[in-house]
């Protein structure tokens, strides 16, 4: 069988049709997943006693284990076990919501301890309170050093958003599928499909660069 | 010179891990009078500043300010009678806030301390730019600046709160040796306009002309205290008279 391109480029639409699905689970799942990381994160720094503990579980369980599993157990596993039926769309962006705070619970904690402690020590001489001082001082210098890692992680979560397809979410690959299914050729729709998502992350890697290279000038010193 | 007392130390020990660093300090600071110390590195100048400053939690000992508690070992909870910012400090490595501008450094803590209205507390900043010489570097950031004018600006932003004690940690280390005149000038003019201050520094000279009193630290211990002519000219104490001709003899001075 030949490679024929021409004969699915015209059904290009019913793959569009699942993008918007596909970037909505990415941004629910990057900024549920980012606001759970920091008191994650924050607890680690300080280790508050017991908290820290339940964070690294937190975070080591989300990181060695693999996305698919949450999403397939919260699929099927939680509806017998506590009668608790949720959507399809919340088990996605859940499951990749926990995976992405334990990435970036790890980032975080690493930008915000990448942070001179003179700046915290300046901070707390001025009287300047915890919350100022971490939102403030801290958190702003940190951000620079987070914004590469960070991108990479929404990059990664924008292509874990494939997995919706396993429990039958319409996003881009699940289109795919029945695509595949409905033109027997399965070879052409998937490079569409894997032409769709490049496009779809590119824009995200040039903009990463572009992010450091700005926020990064306000501290070169020239 | 010498007014009522304004801080007192007495008895601070402070250890890290199983070493003391800080073995039984007694200090008294008059308000309004220049202190200078000096010591080898190790022997816990920089620590004892921090330990004033709260930035380090004590094993003994107390420290008060104004017959207030600054820190106790004992009063652990109730330590906190001063204001953070009623001790002002600035560091050997500047620490001003790379992402704000100088003039953000200046106003952020006494906009969300004092409460100081943007207008009130840009107005001040403006006027304390101006006598450290730094008018005109208001909208820049830090990393424009030159080390002697980082200090300057981190020198104003600690008055921007108006403390009651300065602590001055190594401030001219870190510099050039043609930036170090405009800093020390800077805290001259603060000490002859009767700011409290403690210094620590290797520079002899500014010792010897604003000092009321300098104290000679080595091992976390006072050796020695006494003018800077009678200091620097006589010292009493053995290890006081060794440091001294190191230092001065290493320089070719005197």
């Amino acid at each position: 069988m030949e490679f024929r391109l021409d004969a699915v480029i015209g059904d290009l639409p019913s793959l569009l049709i699942g993008v918007p699905l596909t970037l909505a689970l990415t941004v629910a799942a990057f900024l549920i997943g980012t606001t759970l990381a920091l008191p994650l994160a924050l607890v680690r720094i300080a280790r508050v006693p017991v908290a820290s503990q339940v964070a690294l579980g937190w975070i080591e369980f989300f990181r060695t284990t693999p996305p698919l599993v949450h999403l397939v157990w919260a699929y099927y596993a939680l509806p017998v076990l506590l009668d608790v039926r949720l959507s399809a769309f919340t088990v996605v962006a859940g499951a990749l919501a926990f995976s992405v705070s334990a990435q970036m619970a790890e980032i975080l904690r690493g930008g915000i301890l990448a942070v001179p402690s003179g700046q915290t020590d300046a901070a707390r001489v001025l009287g300047l309170p915890a919350r100022s001082r971490l939102f403030e001082v801290v958190l702003p210098q940190a951000l620079r050093l987070m914004l590469a890692p960070g991108c990479n992680t929404l990059v990664t979560t924008l292509k874990q958003s494939s997995l919706a397809a396993v429990i039958a979410l319409p996003e881009l690959m699940n289109r795919g599928q029945i695509l595949s299914a409905e033109t027997f050729r399965p070879l052409e729709v998937l490079t569409l499909v894997a032409g769709i998502y490049l496009i779809l992350t590119y824009p995200l890697v040039l903009l990463s660069a572009s992010l450091e290279r700005r926020s990064g000038a306000a501290f070169r010193i020239d | 010179m010498t007014g009522e007392l304004l801080l007192s130390v007495r008895q601070l020990v402070k250890r890290y891990g199983s070493t003391t660093v800080l073995d039984g300090v007694d200090l008294d600071v008059a308000a309004g009078s220049a202190l200078v110390i000096i010591g080898p590195s190790g022997s816990g100048k920089s620590t004892l500043l921090r330990c004033i400053a709260r930035l380090e939690p004590i094993a003994a000992g107390t420290i008060m300010l104004d017959g207030k508690f600054v820190a106790s070992s004992e009063r652990v909870g109730q330590a906190q009678a001063v204001a953070a910012h009623d001790i002002g400090m600035v560091f050997q490595s500047f620490n001003l806030f790379p992402h704000l501008t100088v003039l953000d450094n200046l106003t952020l803590a006494p906009r969300r301390v004092l409460g100081l209205g943007r207008a009130e507390a840009e107005a001040r900043a403006r006027d304390l730019l101006a006598v450290v010489g730094l008018a005109e570097k208001a909208e820049a950031y830090p990393a424009k600046l030159s080390g002697g004018q980082q200090q300057r600006a981190a020198i104003a932003r600690a008055l921007m709160m108006r403390p009651r004690l300065m602590l001055f940690d190594e401030v001219t280390s870190a510099l050039d040796p043609e930036l170090v005149g405009e800093v020390l000038k800077v805290m001259r003019t603060l000490s002859r306009e009767g700011m409290t201050m403690l210094v620590v520094t290797h520079e002899m000279g500014f010792a010897r002309d604003v000092a009321d009193d300098v104290v000679f630290m080595d091992h976390g211990r006072v050796v020695e205290r006494g003018p800077p002519d009678q200091l620097f000219a006589a010292p009493q104490e053995p290890r006081t008279r060794a440091f001294l001709s190191r230092l001065l003899g290493r320089d070719g001075d005197e």
